[in-house]
């Protein structure tokens, strides 16, 4: 409890900006006000929120009825993937949805009295998107109290086993932080150096058309860190991390995380391997772990907290032994940890609680860009044309980083050539304006048990509340301004 | 006087030319209008449709911005949102938010003038009494009739007790009550010193309320100018007196014609004046009877009043538009009506004839034994058969059936048993002018809260 309180301190000074926002608007922009509270009464009375409510609801039941893995933790992990899942994308629907209001003022004209009345345009148009705003802020609050709700019930359920137990714990109903190891790139960047040396010496780029020497030191260099992840049998390979500022203390733990392939793999298709934490010459404990692990999957192996040394970096050796010999037979093959995430270092930094409201307050914060895109082109264009250019910028902001990976794996031709090159120029045209939202998707976050970070946060809020919303909400009220709102009739 | 006071609002050749999608001309509806009205005038703004008033309006109201020209409400632009805080708008129709009852309506509306939660409860409890809808506050306004959403729209344009009211076909929609309240209102406004533009096809109306007018024809100003002065017939005297005896009416038309005392053949053909000694007919010999008796100073009928008639504004409207249309004026609107296509048929009034054929056979006890004996079916047209008509065409010589025995008339509240009953048990509903006393008492314009 302690933990949750302190935890939560980060959020009073979102409460309160979010509280002092409003009794400013409330006094100093009363009639910003007026709009928000009619939008908010329109989207209460009309049963649009009602509907999607109804949706949601539906949603988290068909989301708890996932098995995922069969486990306990396995099954809130799916849930929480799910579920946060439908909130962002049903929201963003309702927000998109509920700019129609604009444009049906103007065609049911009720616009007509509106305009007569001092009303400046931008503070209507700002009522409006601080009514839909208020919706999703109490839409998120429901359902975020639902999901937590449903969460708790679910891990109240009996685990499968101890394992369950231990997972459901440290890794699923926490919040912890991440650190990657560092990859020795000056050593790779030498190694590079000198094999491009060699191989001029010994002529091999010699009577090559259109050699590229930058090419071919990207090459060279993606050879020599591929190289280093390879961990030959009888071999070992030194991780290592920095700014693991966990609590040096005994009794807690700190988690290392790996994922491993092989060349060639054991009958069994078991890794067996011995991990070794610390580095006594800067004052820490030692510790070894002996394991057993499924090929190509994530495992978790604890070490205490005191082999982290007191600057923070922490030393794992892996040892491409099997350290069970000679009970359990001996496989020569080569271990290989591909990508950031082959291996990562977990520690403890907050609670499921405080995880679960960040990822939210990250949700809310595209809601607000995407509702700010929805008014300006309702103020543009009639509603279905205005609602499929919305959804158009969701879909491209919710899949850009996809596209590029799309675009990237086209085959040359000349047609598709000439399709990629007008596509690709049209997309980084439209990408200069539009985020990416993948970016700004704590859902596998959460799910993980990994931190949402409060610097996560204030970045979305950044760019997608104070750039974003604003630069939008800049051009529709501008848009709006010199727009005659009264239908052609003369 | 009216020049004495202050211009509320000008337009110099104002001209609003509608563009299509290729940023071509398409509509000129309003072109080099020239308006001017001042403070405490009742002004109409008259023409057939497609006429430009509507177009006119929303420029006035900075809902639609001007091709060219310029406008000034209060001194300032239309956009000025301090010129819209004293600015009251009933658009022709009501435009309401239909999850919205009455009192949230208004409460919305009195919101963006910035109006404290005292003012805006106490004027809209006012304003709801005034248009009589208080016991259907709570209603949603999506349920109203189109007279009680006129209603409602007069309250929130009203709302604000603005200096300038204006009003697009208010009583459009309206009860010959609500149409006279609305009338009420408008001069009761007037009266206290409220600008009102007024737009209305309902010429009785504007002619009733209205001081000044202006009837534009294709988006030009046609006629313009005081109401009255604009429908006198300056061609025409008229003489109002208490009523004259025939002879007295033959004198005078004499001293009209030029011949006082003359003495008009009584002979149809001739007609023609003769002097007042004549007993006969100077021109035809017809005997022209006895001399008529001097009127005794007693006995002479007072004249009231010798004046010019006035045009009812409706004739002199067609006749502006008819001369607009003579003179090839381009409208946007429709032109004049022509006939009726060929392919519209006459129906033969055979139903009727049959209907009425059993109406009277119905009477009749002879043909009531007979009823298949009544009009043959619709496919072979007849009239009421001869019996029936010489029944009713013939001298009362027989008994007549007796008249119905008369209704005795209602001693006391009529018993309610539907709609109708209802509406006549209720008191005839008036506009309350306590309301706009009230609107119009409010000692000064910064206690309305207003942030101008």
């Amino acid at each position: 409890m302690g933990l949750i309180s302190k935890e939560l301190v980060w959020f009073v000074p979102f409460v309160l900006a979010g509280a002092a926002g409003l009794v400013a608007v409330r006094f100093l922009l009363p009639r910003v006000w007026a709009v928000a509270r009619h939008t908010l009464a329109e989207a209460l009375r009309l049963k649009i929120a009602v509907f999607f409510i109804v949706l949601m609801v539906l949603g988290f039941v068909a989301a708890t009825t996932t098995e995922g893995d069969g486990t306990v933790s396995g099954r809130i992990q799916s849930f929480l993937v799910y579920s946060t899942t439908l909130v962002g994308l049903l929201l963003a629907l309702l927000s998109i949805f509920l700019s129609r209001s604009v444009s049906e003022e103007l065609v049911g004209r009720q616009m007509l009295v509106l305009m007569t009345k001092p009303l400046p345009r931008w503070q209507y148009l700002t009522g409006k998107w601080l009514g839909v705003t208020l919706l999703n802020t109490l839409l998120l609050a429901l359902t975020g109290t639902g999901i937590y709700l449903t969460v708790r019930v679910m891990a109240a359920q009996p685990p499968l086993n101890e394992y369950d137990a231990a997972r459901l714990e440290h890794e699923v109903m926490t919040a912890r932080h991440v650190v990657p190891f560092e990859l020795p790139r000056d050593v790779f960047r030498r190694e590079t150096d000198l094999l491009f040396k060699r191989n001029m010496e010994e002529g091999r780029y010699d009577g090559i058309d259109g050699f590229d020497p930058r090419a071919e030191r990207d090459r060279l260099y993606k050879y020599v860190e591929g190289r280093w992840r390879n961990v030959p049998f009888g071999q070992y390979r030194d991780f290592r991390f920095s700014n693991v500022l966990c609590e040096r203390d005994p009794e807690t733990f700190i988690q290392v995380r790996y994922k491993a392939q092989a060349n060639t793999f054991p009958p069994d298709e078991v890794l067996r391997t011995r991990w070794i934490a610390g580095d006594p010459s800067r004052g820490t404990r030692l510790q070894t772990q002996d394991r057993r692990d499924v090929r190509g999957r994530f495992h978790t192996v604890p070490f205490s907290a005191d082999t982290v040394a007191p600057d923070g970096t922490l030393n794992v050796r892996v040892v491409n032994v099997n350290p069970f010999y000679p009970e359990e037979p001996q496989f020569d093959y080569i271990l290989h940890f591909e990508g950031l995430r082959g291996v990562e270092v977990f520690f403890r930094v907050g609670t499921f609680e405080g995880n679960l409201l960040r990822a939210l307050l990250i949700v809310h914060c595209k809601l607000m860009f995407l509702t700010a895109v929805a008014l300006l082109f309702v103020t543009v264009f009639s509603f279905p044309v205005a609602c499929l250019c919305s959804v158009t910028i969701y879909v491209l902001a919710a899949v850009r980083g996809y596209l590029k990976d799309a675009l990237g794996f086209l085959e040359e031709g000349s047609v598709v050539t000439v399709f990629k090159t007008v596509f690709t120029g049209v997309l980084k045209v439209l990408y200069l304006v539009i985020p990416d939202f993948a970016a700004y998707n704590p859902t596998e976050t959460l799910a993980d048990g990994r931190n949402v970070t409060l610097a996560w946060l204030l970045l979305a809020v950044l760019y997608l509340v104070i750039i974003g919303t604003s630069a939008a909400m800049l051009i529709a009220c501008l848009l709006f301004h010199r727009r005659e709102v009264s239908e052609v009739s003369v | 006087m009216a020049s004495e006071r202050i211009p509320i609002i000008q337009t110099a050749g104002l001209t609003k030319v509608f563009k299509d999608f290729w940023r071509r001309d398409r509509v000129v509806a309003v072109q080099d209008l020239n308006l001017e009205i001042r403070q405490g005038e009742v002004f109409g703004l008259l023409g057939p449709n497609g006429s430009g008033k509507s177009t006119t309006i929303k420029m006035l109201l900075g809902l639609l911005y001007p091709t060219r020209g310029r406008i000034s409400i209060f001194g300032k632009a239309p956009t000025d949102v301090a010129v819209k805080s004293r600015i009251g708008f009933l658009p022709e129709d009501s435009y309401l938010y239909r999850f919205l009852d009455a009192r949230e309506t208004l409460d919305y509306y009195a919101r963006l003038f910035r109006q404290s939660g005292l003012m805006r409860t106490e004027r809209i409890e006012r304003l709801l009494e005034m248009v009589g809808l208080t016991h259907e506050a709570r209603r949603r306004v999506g349920e109203y009739s189109k007279g009680m959403a006129r209603r409602i729209g007069l309250a929130q344009a009203l709302i604000n007790d603005p200096e300038l009211l204006i009003l697009d076909e208010p009583t459009a929609g309206l009860d010959p009550i609500g149409t006279r309240q609305i009338k009420d209102v408008i001069r009761d406004l007037g009266a206290r010193g409220k600008t009102i533009l007024l737009s209305s096809h309902l010429l009785a109306d504007v002619e009733d309320v209205c001081d000044r007018l202006t009837i534009l024809y294709g988006g030009q100003e046609r006629a313009a100018g005081r109401t009255r002065e604009l429908l006198r017939q300056n061609e025409l005297t008229q003489i109002t007196a208490e009523r004259m005896s025939p002879e007295l009416v033959e004198q005078v038309r004499g001293v009209i014609e030029g011949q006082a005392g003359s003495r008009r053949c009584p002979n149809e053909k001739c007609g023609r004046p003769n002097p007042p000694d004549a007993r006969f007919c100077t021109h035809c010999g017809q005997a022209l009877g006895p001399a008529p008796a001097e009127p005794t100073p007693a006995s002479s009928p007072r004249v009231v009043e010798v004046c010019e008639p006035t045009d009812r504004l409706e004739a002199f409207f067609l006749r502006i538009v008819a001369e607009a249309q003579a003179a090839n004026i381009k409208t946007s609107g429709a032109r004049a009506a022509g006939k009726l296509p060929d392919f519209l048929s006459t129906v033969q009034p055979s139903g009727e004839g049959m209907i009425e054929s059993l109406v009277s056979a119905a009477r009749l006890p002879k043909q009531r034994a007979k009823p298949q004996e009544v009009a043959p079916p619709v496919a072979e047209p007849t009239g009421p058969s001869e019996e029936v008509i010489a029944q009713l065409t013939a001298p009362k010589q027989t008994k007549p059936e007796p008249p119905p025995a008369p209704t005795p008339p209602p001693a006391g509240p009529a018993p309610a048993s539907g709609p109708e009953r209802e509406e006549r048990s209720r008191p005839p509903v008036e506009a309350d002018r306590s309301v706009i006393d009230n609107l119009l008492k409010q000692p000064d314009r910064s206690s309305d809260g207003t942030d101008q």
